[in-house]
């Protein structure tokens, strides 16, 4: 007999759920958990490893067949290294239940998470991702270790109308895999550790993209083309940074590059060297130089973008910098001030409806140089009216900060929307920071600004203020050289008239007196 | 809590008539109180009458739904960029949901029923998490002791068993 399809799990999502029908037993019966349904039994039995969930087929004649309906199935190493004996063990236990289990029985989840395994065999874990998306898996997972991080998933793309959301980490990607044509409801994917070996990752229907210390070795450089993407993670990719395209769902992205294989000599020096010949500043592929991830977070209401000042691909797409039409929340950290201010500036000219900027400013710069003469805003007007709360993080109250202030003040924010905020940065890039930590801004600590810095800011806000009024004093002082000036003008106007008045009346007196002359 | 938000209280009265009074939107996490109240009802002096459970189990109840409004109260409330802080809480909350869930079989068997009839999902895993991990490391005769499981094997069942799959009993332990 096959026990029905288990859909309590399925729809958990959709809000109340019944998981199993059971009759509260009166107390003192032996076996209360005897008295729960399949169902609840086999709920239990997804919270156990593997192995032992089949052994309870031993426990009674009850238990004897529940493990082969099981909802979800963990795959594991148990955390253990695998050698050759081992390998093949786990292979022959994982092959057994999976043919074993009823086939009509739907799968949930199944996550496959091996220790390393150090062995001529491999496991049979692409048979395993086939087989569980043949029953119908909606959650899929597959976790290698570190050690195993140069397994390759097999190049063919998945086909399942259920997969939902798919996490991998620590394998190798080709092209067919990342191809997602086939898996209509997906909907996140998840990658950790993974080498992209791909020309392009493509799913019509993808609404959440986390990729976490991912490798991308193509060139062309990785196009990702997902236009229903919501929600994007890019942290630390490693490799050419892939290529955005256009993503009109967008709502929030993290991206956070440290190191990557992007460089182009002039990079030390302020940004692109404009060749087209150069692999990185110009063309992308085709012979379109535009932009590689600025253009696809055109469309997105709130950005953060972190990167070490050396990292250069954010300042070459300043080049071609879109403009970000609904962005409203933005961040950037010290890469926006690395040279000068220009680039912090060009963002603040391209974002029409920014309401909130941080800044993080935690490292101190090394070759900064203070702009040449004053911003001056009439010449290249800010986009961002909307600008209403600006937050600066910085370690110390260095010139960069106090020319931002400047700048924005001049533009006519007020300083007290300005808040600055001291933090510390922890010891150098925290090696240690747990895998799953995912999205968040680098670690900062914040401390109270020391009373040295409030005097010192305090002070320059005064001598903003003086200078302020200094030339408010200035300005009424010229308004009333001016009004002086004009003055003494009307009033020399005024003698002209009357001098050349008098010369007319003049010259007819001396016209008739010699007209008189000569007649008499 | 946002301040100027109206406090709204909601009584679950048990089988043995005790009644428990908790914030309307810590008994939200309950599937069923919140079909009662879509339904417009349950607002009442006279509350949400719960049956088959008495007022033992649904204090537990009550217990887990307060800590885990305010928990979920106190998250929304945080940086949302604070993602540390946010792994932090998660990891506090958990290690207070097993202390909470470290009861024996009858009661954990209690609520387990409790949770699954007013629909808390959050609770019910826990406790079949809780029953697994009474299950996990032992052998066949150490489970049925533990959780009073009759063994009704005749004994060349029990011998066929491990001899019709040798691919699970493989496997040492």
């Amino acid at each position: 007999m096959f026990p029905p399809c288990s859909s309590s799990s399925s729809n958990s999502s959709s809000g109340a759920r019944h998981l199993f029908d059971v009759m509260p037993q009166p107390r003192g019966g032996e076996d209360r958990l005897g008295a729960l349904t399949d169902e609840a039994l086999q709920h239990v039995l997804s919270f156990l490893p593997l192995p032992e969930a089949v052994r309870t087929s031993a426990l009674s004649r009850r238990w004897r067949h529940l493990w082969k309906s099981m909802p979800v199935l963990r795959v594991t190493g148990e955390g253990r290294v695998l050698n050759r004996h081992g390998v093949r063990r786990l292979n022959k236990f994982v092959n057994h239940l999976l043919l074993l289990r009823y086939r009509s029985a739907c799968l949930d989840a199944c996550e496959i998470k091996l220790g390393t395994f150090r062995s001529q065999d491999d496991p049979h874990i692409n048979l395993w991702i086939r087989h569980a998306l043949l029953c119908q898996a909606r959650v899929l997972q597959v976790h290698l270790s570190i050690g195993n991080n140069s397994f390759e998933l097999e190049d063919l793309s998945l086909n399942s109308r259920h997969l939902t959301r798919l996490e991998l980490c620590n394998v190798v990607l080709k092209d067919c895999f990342l191809n997602f044509s086939s898996c209509p409801a997906l909907e996140e994917l998840v990658m950790r550790g993974c080498h992209i070996q791909a020309g392009k990752i493509l799913s019509e229907s993808l609404k959440r993209l986390t990729t976490v210390d991912c490798s991308f070795y193509s060139y062309p450089r990785t196009r990702i083309s997902l236009p229903s993407l919501v929600a994007l993670e890019l942290t630390e990719p490693w490799g050419r940074t892939p290529l955005l395209e256009c993503m009109p769902s967008l709502l929030t992205a993290f991206i956070k590059l440290t190191d990557c294989d992007d460089h182009c000599g002039g990079e030390e020096f302020g940004g692109s060297c404009d060749h087209i010949a150069c692999e990185n500043c110009g063309a992308n592929g085709g012979s379109s130089r535009d932009c590689v991830l600025l253009e696809g977070l055109s469309e997105s209401k709130s950005l953060e973008l972190h990167a070490i000042p050396r990292v250069y691909i954010f300042r070459r797409d300043m080049t071609w910098c879109p403009t970000f039409s609904k962005l409203n929340t933005l961040l950037l950290n010290e890469w926006c001030v690395a040279i000068d201010i220009h680039t912090l500036i060009g963002f603040l000219q391209h974002t029409p409806v920014l309401e909130n900027l941080t800044l993080q400013l935690c490292e101190a710069p090394v070759n900064w140089m203070k702009m040449e003469g004053s911003y001056n805003p009439t010449e290249n007007p800010f986009a961002s009216k909307q600008l209403k709360v600006v937050e600066v993080k910085c370690e110390k109250f260095d010139q960069r900060v106090h020319q931002i202030i400047m700048i924005l003040s001049t533009y006519g924010i007020n300083i007290e929307q300005i808040y600055i905020q001291r933090c510390l940065r922890y010891s150098e890039e925290p090696m240690d920071i747990p895998k799953d930590s995912g999205a968040g801004p680098s670690q900062v600590q914040t401390l109270p600004i020391s009373p040295q810095e409030n005097a010192l800011l305090e002070s320059v806000i005064d001598q903003m203020l003086a200078q302020q009024q200094q030339n408010f004093a200035q300005q009424q002082e010229l308004l009333d050289q001016q009004q002086q000036q004009q003055q003494i003008l009307s009033q020399l106007q005024r003698w002209q008239q009357i001098l050349s008045q008098i010369t007319t009346q003049l010259s007819r007196y001396c016209a008739s007196h010699s007209q008189e002359g000569s007649s008499s | 809590m946002a301040a100027g938000k109206p406090v709204v209280m909601v009584t679950l009265v048990s089988s043995d008539g005790q009644s428990f009074q908790l914030l309307e939107e810590a008994a939200l996490l309950s599937a069923m109180v919140r079909d009662t109240i879509q339904i417009g009802q349950g607002r009442g002096p006279a509350g949400i009458p719960i049956r088959n459970i008495t007022g033992q189990t649904l204090s537990m109840v009550v217990v887990y739904c307060n800590k885990h409004y305010t928990a979920a109260a106190a998250a929304d409330g945080d940086d949302a960029a604070d993602e540390e802080k946010k792994v932090a809480n998660k990891k506090q909350l958990r290690e207070w949901d097993e202390q909470f869930i470290n009861l024996e079989q009858d009661k954990l068997y209690d609520i387990l029923v409790a949770a699954n009839n007013l629909g808390i999902d959050g609770l019910v895993d826990l406790c079949c998490w809780r029953f697994a991990d009474m299950m996990k490391g032992k052998s066949a005769s150490e489970i049925r002791v533990k959780l009073g499981i009759r063994d009704d094997f005749t004994s060349e069942q029990r011998a066929q068993i491990e001899k019709d799959s040798p691919w699970v009993w493989s496997r040492t332990t």
